[in-house]
């Protein structure tokens, strides 16, 4: 099950004996705001006059929507889940949450609140490596399946590693604090507890996404996912700038808005106006605060994805602009808000359009990659699933 | 009927490019000679623009991009049309499903949240009742409340107010606590337990505390109209509704509603409240004027300030302007 290597791709000749350009192609998405609309309408009305039974259909209406607007070299993603499938699954959550939400904050029954949330956290670590699983196995291009290989073990591991890596660093703090009890030295534990915590968030990640990544197919063709905890921390350090400067940002909109605010209401003489102000001042800027913060780390960590993975050997890349994705993000929020959520199935493709065309994979000459594809044998049996939410893809 | 398509053995990710003759029997593709009955196909039903996936038994699946002539050839070859494209295509569709997601929200929102609630409220079986009661009344008991520093005097003053107003209903129970924390107030569980907090009692300044005495007709008009449930309920439809209609952004954009809803339901209770409390005192002969002079004292002691408008907005409990006007008898309505 070892990757094709295309070897040396980049001197190799095809066929023809004319050299092949290599450069990277991007994806590209072909969704459609007022196309969308209308399916979303559907769905949201279909779903409401039927309980939300509809749900699972209008889940599999709108991802195969966005997965066959999704173009790689003229060619289109697939979405091809069932809906039951997804409406059982459904109903098996919901009952859980209904179970656990009925016994924690009706009947105050926190036994077996306890017991449910136990059970819940057991299966936790099967229960993602199922829907990893799932999500690939229901996605094809060109209908070749993604394939989700890991064991549940690997992943019942990846969380006892975790909670280990946290548990220890939690006891050596603890060490420290006992060791030194005097009060000058809280300060530099504090300093210390915190760069640690971030490098063990970071270390996590890491194993996470490579756990993901490496074990995830295209056909019978690996991915294979390599990085550094220094990647992370550096992104980390970004989005630590982007929070000083959005603060500046706050002083400044801050000010603005008050003095706007005076003047206005040196005009108007009606409270309710000016209440009314306040409160879209405060709710535009939690907006904005949320919005971009949520585009600018998708980006960051979008980019840092692509651009660790590779499929065999042909590297993905990430061009987004984090700063970019991040406005798109905030105004997104504003538009879908004062939109009364109107505008949701707007703010959804253009930001898919933004984030999808920023994506690349190395080009290599087509019948070369096909044939070397066939040349390998496909696992028939497995199905594959939704990859796109979990890393490289929407 | 022939249509152009691209062709996918499932087995690797080349493409052909093949033409696919259709007839009443099945499908054939007629570059490799295959010939697929009808039993064995599946086409997926259109969407939007993209292009039709027809799927074989085999794996094998095509793909058309002409999803017009498609469309033609299948209603020729007598294949059933998708609905659900129907319902996509057409705009009257769109515009009356707008329209109904609109005001069936409103309705869920005002009347309907409100039907609900009440109807599973007072479907609500007593054990069930008893139980909820009983446990958040020991979760606070054990981490809010502390006991009562009140007068053996007082409590019996108090006690009597308390019979005297429920008729000596042996559903309510009144119950002496003190809690710095939570502060002058007083709250109702669903049963009837009633919990008065010395902090309050302590700002009544009237000899016969006749303002404690409008404050519990407040409370047993929460347990009478069995609010404490409802509120429970009303709160997780407008949640579950709205959280539902914003997709996944939800989180970011549902808080400020949903709280600005849960907050309206809220402030509707306590006027439900008001009303229930003030028209009790009346047939008692009783006047509601303490309640007013004990707001009064609340908002002096918390340095409330009446202008702070903004606050109210976000307040569960109506303005204490209007509400100590209302008490005053010089408003009758807290709108």
């Amino acid at each position: 099950m070892r990757g094709i290597d295309f070897s040396n791709p980049e001197t190799e000749n095809n066929s023809f004996g004319k050299r092949i350009s290599f450069s990277y192609v991007p994806f590209e998405f072909r969704g459609n705001a007022k196309e969308y609309f209308k399916i979303w309408i559907v769905n949201v009305f279909l779903t409401l006059i039927t309980l939300g039974i509809y749900s699972a259909w209008a889940k599999v209406r709108s991802k195969r929507y966005i997965y066959a607007n999704t173009y790689l070299k003229e060619s289109n993603f697939e979405y091809n889940a069932n809906p039951i499938r997804i409406l059982i699954g459904r109903l098996i959550v919901a009952l859980f949450f209904a179970l656990f939400y009925i016994n924690f904050k009706i009947l105050h029954n926190q036994k077996v609140a306890t017991v449910i949330a136990a059970i819940f956290l057991l299966l936790l670590p099967w229960l993602i490596r199922q829907a990893i699983a799932f999500k690939l196995k229901v996605t094809t291009y060109r209908n070749l399946q993604f394939h989700f290989l890991a064991k549940a073990r690997t992943l019942y591991w990846f969380f006892i590693k975790s909670l280990l890596i946290i548990a220890a660093s939690i006891a050596f703090i603890l060490f420290l604090i006992a060791k030194f009890p005097d009060q000058s030295y809280i300060f530099y534990i504090l300093l210390f507890s915190f760069f640690l915590f971030i490098f063990v968030i970071a270390e996590i990640i890491k194993n996470y996404w490579s756990l993901i990544i490496n074990n995830s197919t295209y056909g019978n063709t690996r991915f294979l996912f390599e990085t550094s905890k220094k990647d992370i921390l550096v992104i980390f350090l970004k989005m630590f700038l982007w929070t000083i400067l959005f603060a500046l940002f706050l002083i400044v909109a801050k000010a603005t808005f008050s003095s706007l605010l005076y003047m206005v209401s040196s005009h108007v003489s009606s409270k309710k106006i000016t209440l009314i102000l306040v409160y879209i001042m405060i709710i535009t800027i939690y907006l904005i605060q949320i919005g971009f913060f949520k585009g600018l780390s998708d980006g960051y960590f979008s980019n840092f994805l692509r651009n660790h993975t590779k499929l065999a050997s042909l590297p993905l890349k990430g061009e987004i602009s984090p700063f970019i994705l991040g406005v798109i993000s905030a105004t997104n929020a504003l538009a879908i808000f004062f939109s009364i959520g109107l505008l949701y199935p707007w703010a959804k493709m253009r930001y898919l359009k933004y984030k999808l065309s920023h994506t690349y994979i190395k080009n290599i000459d087509f019948e070369q990659f096909e044939s070397r594809f066939q040349s390998l044998p496909y696992t028939l049996g497995e199905e594959a699933l939704d990859f796109f939410d979990i890393d490289i893809g929407l | 009927m022939e249509i152009k398509a691209d062709y996918f053995d499932g087995k690797s990710a080349k493409k052909h490019e093949v033409t696919l003759q259709f007839s009443k029997e099945g499908i054939k593709i007629k570059e490799f000679n295959l010939f697929y009955p009808k039993e064995q196909i599946t086409i997926s039903s259109r969407l939007g623009n993209i292009p039709r996936v027809i799927i074989f038994f085999d794996h094998s699946r095509c793909k058309v991009k002409d999803n017009d002539a498609l469309d033609a050839i299948l209603k020729e070859s007598g294949y059933s049309q998708s609905l659900l494209y129907k319902l996509e295509k057409s705009y009257k569709v769109v515009v009356i499903g707008l329209t109904f997601i609109v005001l069936f929200t409103i309705y869920i929102l005002t009347y309907g949240a409100d039907a609900i609630a009440k109807k599973i409220a007072y479907a609500t079986p007593n054990s069930i009742t008893q139980k909820i009661s009983k446990e958040s009344f020991n979760f606070l008991d054990k981490n809010l409340l502390s006991k009562s520093n009140l007068t053996k005097e007082k409590k019996e003053k108090i006690e009597k107010l308390f019979k005297k107003l429920t008729n000596n209903n042996p559903k309510y129970h009144l119950h002496f606590r003190s809690s710095p924390k939570i502060g002058a107030n007083a709250f109702a569980l669903p049963n009837g337990d009633i919990v008065l907090l010395d902090e309050l009692v302590f700002l009544d300044k009237d000899k016969d505390l006749r303002g404690i005495e409008g404050v519990l007709a407040h409370e047993i008009g929460h347990v009478y109209y069995r609010h404490g449930l409802q509120s429970i309920i009303k709160g997780a439809i407008a949640t579950a509704l709205i959280s539902y209609i914003s997709g996944d952004f939800s989180f970011i954009v549902t808080l400020p509603p949903t709280l600005l809803i849960t907050n309206a339901y809220s402030r509707e209770f306590e006027k439900e409240a008001d009303y229930f409390a003030k028209k009790k005192m009346k047939e008692l002969h009783e006047s509601t004027l303490p309640l007013a002079n004990l707001f009064k004292n609340l908002q002096k002691f918390y340095h409330l300030k009446e202008e702070d408008q903004f606050k109210a907005f976000l307040s569960t409990h109506p303005l204490s302007k209007k509400r100590i006007l209302f008490f005053e008898n010089k408003i009758n309505s807290e709108d």
